[in-house]
């Protein structure tokens, strides 16, 4: 009985709001703005086409409504069968993954698959191969991006500290490598770039989290991102160096070397795979360490309560700037391989969007989490060129589906696909004072006579 | 002394007129971005998109009237009435989708730590920015009735015998429009400042800033004061908005980012969370991007030198040029 | 006048109520007497709609409170002086004194009160400009009762009024209580440490523990009961 009312309550509640969604919209969306033949000013008129679409996807957009009613329904009327269905899931997994080795290997398990997928069919027809190769450049990707996940997760996640500008790491890691492989300073490959691009990307990180150290949580955000805007200003500007807005590209002969197995050559995209596997597996593994040793608990202590940190004799300090630095070499590593990869880098690669779709990923995943980084690269990824290969009519859409999901998954699960429920608890706990300790008994046992 | 700098010093006198103009706009969307953040503690990254779609909410106002056949060219609206009508309808746009956006993606996850509300907000922003491509196209739209570089009601010499010798003549051009921008734009601070610090409502938004346990026993409905809070920012960046687009005579779907990027820094600037701050900031800001962009080549490098006052402002007053001020929780 | 129902509270995964059942009439000054995390400010918290009521009932003047929210609860006549008063720092005391009355709009009314306000407490009125977060913890006390003032409550929930205050304020601010009562017909609802002062100033008492009332009864008795003088009153 009160659990309908709940239903009924919620379901007006957002009846509610998709009203004034759609009333506020409407001027935007119905109205147009068109010019006649020749006239040399936009008149206003109403927009009959979309008018006519909307009531032709109308049975689509019932339908959707439809399910999403029952699904929110259903998963209403049996919220305690499916929570302690979720509790038997979770002991079981528990149970499996007892070990430290063993749960690394359950983690890894789908991740190995993912990579080794396109090594499996060798032999293809021509169109197959095609998709194959399509396939491995997603697959790059996605190593690239779960290389950036985890990397901006020790500084978001791990210490607390709030980057937005992450993509300025990333860019200038991907520069270190194009503009040492230009021909007029002697196309040098990977055997340069990689430690040019380590220091480069750590000297950007000193240079970002210097300043930051004074800084709280959104100022540094802003500190960071100004940062990010202005190295790709002066990227754009300093053409000599970079090509400015046309970018670089990267001779044949300073590409990623093609890997030799036995006697059969991989291809190129195969062999960039498995230096961003490598690189990936590289960062899963230090960071992993690291966040277990007396840095990680120091960040720790710094995220929860960075005076309190500070009064133990953490020098905060010192481990923020480590958490930028390591952070920044993860991003400028990504960087090489996404040169290496793309074979070409200009500033419209490393825009705001990228940091943002890179910190989507580890909030998606749930902060602090490797796992949960690795997982919201996955997605948003997969996402995104689903959206832009698989629907590419609707390419309009794509950012307008992602904006959207930000909003809804950040109101539904703020703590992140594999943050904790507890987290969220007490995340939305109530704003009064802290609970008070408990009291010793006076009066019912102590005092009495 | 070079050419250059003989060429920028001539021109100096015109980009402080300019600056403060475009400072002024910013410091408008600043306020938003700065009231939000003292009542709630959160960047409202969308901020910028409802300043863009103010923009085009103006936009559609004057095409309507001129459809019509009311105002613009040959109605019987006078211009100043058009004017005055599109803002009024860009305000109630901008104003309603500020609420909306408020509780659609911010009060769910109201008390959860500072990211959730920041990535549910970029969200909010992706959202706003691509649903104005979608809903109004990808190009350019232009302000209907032509107004810009019209209207030059003075012109002020500045010249060797007022200045000492060192200093190039030059001169000063001011639009009718500049004019309207700064009177608009001060007006709607002015008012802003009225409202925050004489009237109940305004108290009890300051109140809620502070303290919003305390505030809710006094009485004071929370929800309705934040939800104040987001249209009356939205108001103000709305107007911000429609003044641009008059200035530069048309708008684009990204406008908001740039500007609104600008806005925030502006916000920070002055001291997030300090009304008087954001207004400051922004006419640094607006000022230091003029006078950069004056200087031969300099324009290329107008953002990173507005980057670099911050971190300047920044290094010697962590909080800002006066200092933030978010309500000290007990 | 306001009656709770075995009602159970907490925060979070914590209990903090377990099932306190307690009533206060009309016109009398009713104190909450108990240590350090019995659940006395719960219960206030739990009256003004801000910690979420589990189960059991609160009700006041005959209507439930149930799933109302503080500036609700507010408006039925209920006003509440949180521990560590909470005034609004950068705010004048005229201004914090204005917000008590936010939801009135009798101007008149409402400067009438804020001059007795300045007579039951003459240095608000000296400091009436001054920012709230200057003055004293004493004076800092007297706004945060007199902004309570300034809703014209029927039912005043006062609590720890005398935290961290010189014994001659103190006096001073249960004195004011104490009028408020006789003149206007405040109801008060008190929660105090100092279980001495509490029973002097309130006609009847509760004793809480754990969560629970564990004796009530006119202070006079209670002054006398030996189990609370020896846990609460420190005297044999």
């Amino acid at each position: 009985m009160s659990a309908d009312r709940g239903i009924r309550d919620r379901a007006l509640h957002a009846a509610r709001l998709v009203l004034l969604v759609l009333l506020v919209s409407s001027p935007l969306v119905w109205l147009k703005l068109e010019r006649a033949g020749d006239e040399t000013r936009d008149r206003l008129a109403f927009n009959w086409e979309r008018a006519s679409g909307l009531l032709h996807a109308l049975p689509w957009i019932l339908l959707v409504l439809g399910a999403g009613a029952a699904l929110g329904f259903f998963l209403s009327r049996f919220k305690g069968a499916i929570a302690s269905a979720g509790d038997r899931v979770r002991q079981e997994a528990r149970k499996l993954a007892a070990t430290r080795p063993r749960r690394a290997a359950l983690v890894a398990l789908p991740f190995v698959l993912l990579v080794l997928f396109p090594f499996l069919p060798p032999h293809l027809s021509k169109e197959s191969q095609l998709s194959v190769q399509n396939y491995t450049n997603v697959v790059v990707f996605i190593t690239i991006y779960a290389t950036l996940a985890v990397g901006l997760n020790i500084t978001v996640g791990q210490a607390g500290l709030l980057v937005l500008g992450y993509a300025a790491f990333y860019e200038i890691g991907a520069y270190s490598y194009a503009i040492i492989a230009q021909p007029e300073r002697g196309e040098h490959g990977l055997v340069l770039a990689i430690p040019l691009a380590i220091v480069a990307s750590a000297t950007l990180g000193l240079v970002v989290g210097l300043p930051s150290l004074r800084l709280r949580g959104d100022y540094l955000a802003l500190v960071t991102l100004g940062f990010g805007e202005t190295l790709r200003y002066v990227i754009r500007n300093l053409e000599d160096l970079t090509g400015g807005e046309m970018g670089l590209s990267i001779p044949d002969r300073a590409k990623p070397p093609t890997l030799m197995l036995s006697s059969y050559a991989l291809d190129r995209q195969l062999s960039v795979l498995v230096g961003t596997s490598i690189l990936l597996a590289l960062c899963i593994s230090t960071t992993a360490r690291i966040q277990r040793s007396r840095v990680g608990r120091a960040w720790l202590a710094i995220r929860e309560d960075e005076l309190a940190a500070n009064c133990m004799g953490i020098a905060s300090r010192y481990y923020k700037l480590l958490a930028f630095v390591l952070s920044a070499i993860w991003a400028g590593l990504a960087g090489v391989a996404y040169a290496g990869q793309v074979g070409f880098v200009s500033p419209k690669s490393f825009e705001f969007d990228e940091s943002i779709l890179i910190l989507s990923m580890v909030v998606l995943g749930g902060m602090g989490r490797i796992g949960g980084a690795i997982l919201g690269a996955v997605l948003l990824y997969t996402l995104k060129w689903v959206l832009q290969d698989k629907f590419s009519e609707y390419t309009d859409y794509k950012n307008l589906v992602l904006g959207a999901i930000m909003i809804l998954l950040m109101v539904f699960r703020p703590q992140g696909l594999l943050g904790s429920a507890q987290l969220a608890q007490e995340l939305k706990g109530e704003e009064a004072s802290a609970p008070p300790p408990a009291a010793a008994p006076a009066l019912s046992q102590g005092a009495a006579p | 002394m070079s050419e250059d700098f003989q060429a920028f010093l001539s021109n100096l006198p015109q980009a402080i007129a300019n600056g403060l103009v475009r400072g002024s706009i910013y410091a408008l969307i600043a306020l938003g971005y700065t009231m939000v953040y003292g009542i709630l503690g959160m960047i409202n990254f969308a901020h910028g998109e409802i300043y863009m779609i103010g923009s085009y909410a103006g936009i559609i106002a004057v095409a309507a009237l001129s459809t019509l056949g009311l105002g613009g060219m040959g109605g019987p609206l006078s211009l100043a009435v058009v004017l005055v009508l599109s803002m009024a309808f860009a305000m109630l746009v901008s104003g309603s989708i500020g609420f909306t956006v408020e509780r659609i993606a911010y009060r769910p996850i109201r008390g959860a730590p500072v990211l959730s509300p920041l990535i549910s907000a970029i969200g909010m922003s992706i959202f706003l920015m691509h649903f104005v491509m979608v809903a109004q196209g990808k190009d350019y739209k232009q302000f209907p009735i032509p107004l810009h570089d019209k209207l030059v009601v003075t012109v002020i010499k500045i010249g060797t015998p007022s200045l000492g010798s060192w200093w190039p003549e030059g001169s000063v051009e001011l639009t009718l429009l500049d004019l309207l921008t700064l009177a608009a734009a001060f007006g709607l601070m002015v008012g802003l400042y009225v409202f925050v610090n004489k009237t109940k409502l305004g108290t009890a938004m300051r109140a809620v800033a502070q303290d919003k346990t305390m505030a809710g026993l006094l009485g004071i409905d929370i929800d309705k004061v934040i939800s104040v809070t987001f249209v009356t920012g939205a108001i103000l960046a709305a107007a911000a908005g429609v003044l641009i687009t008059i200035r530069l005579s048309q708008t684009f779907y990204t406008a908001g980012y740039i500007a609104g990027m600008m806005a925030f820094t502006s916000a920070v600037l002055g001291g997030i969370g300090n009304i008087p701050g954001a207004v400051l900031g922004g006419l640094v800001l607006g000022l230091a991007e003029d006078i950069t962009s004056t200087y031969p080549g300099g324009s290329d490098w107008k953002v990173v030198v507005s980057f670099v006052v911050l971190l300047a402002c920044l290094m010697f007053l962590p909080r800002g040029l006066l200092g933030e001020r978010v309500g000290e929780r007990a | 006048m306001l009656r709770l129902d075995s009602v159970h509270a907490g925060y979070g995964q914590i209990e903090v109520l377990r099932g306190v059942q307690l009533n206060v009439e009309r016109g009398e000054i009713v104190t909450l007497i108990g240590a350090n995390g019995a659940g006395k400010s719960t219960t206030l918290l739990a009256v003004s709609g801000i910690v979420h009521v589990r189960s059991g009932t609160i009700s006041f003047e005959g209507k439930s409170l149930a799933g109302l929210r503080s500036h609700e609860v507010t408006s039925l006549g209920i006003a509440h002086v949180p521990e560590g008063r909470r005034i609004f720092k950068s705010l004048t005391v005229l201004e914090n004194l204005r917000m008590g009355a936010f939801q009135r709009h009798d101007n008149p009314g409402i400067a009438q009160d804020i001059e007795k306000v300045f007579s039951l407490f003459p240095v608000l009125g000296e400091r009436k400009r001054q920012l709230g977060g200057t003055l004293s913890g004493g004076e800092q006390q007297m706004l945060a009762i007199g902004r309570a003032v300034l809703a014209r409550p029927r039912l005043l929930l006062l609590d720890e009024p005398s935290l961290g205050l010189a014994p001659l304020v103190t006096q001073t601010i249960f004195s004011v209580v104490r009028e408020l009562n006789a003149k206007e017909g405040t109801t008060v609802l008190l929660v105090e440490q100092n279980a001495r002062l509490a029973l002097d100033t309130a006609s009847r008492g509760y004793v809480l523990e754990i969560g629970r009332v564990v004796a009530e009864g006119p202070s006079r008795q209670l002054l006398t009961d030996p189990r609370v003088i020896e846990a609460y009153l420190g005297e044999a």
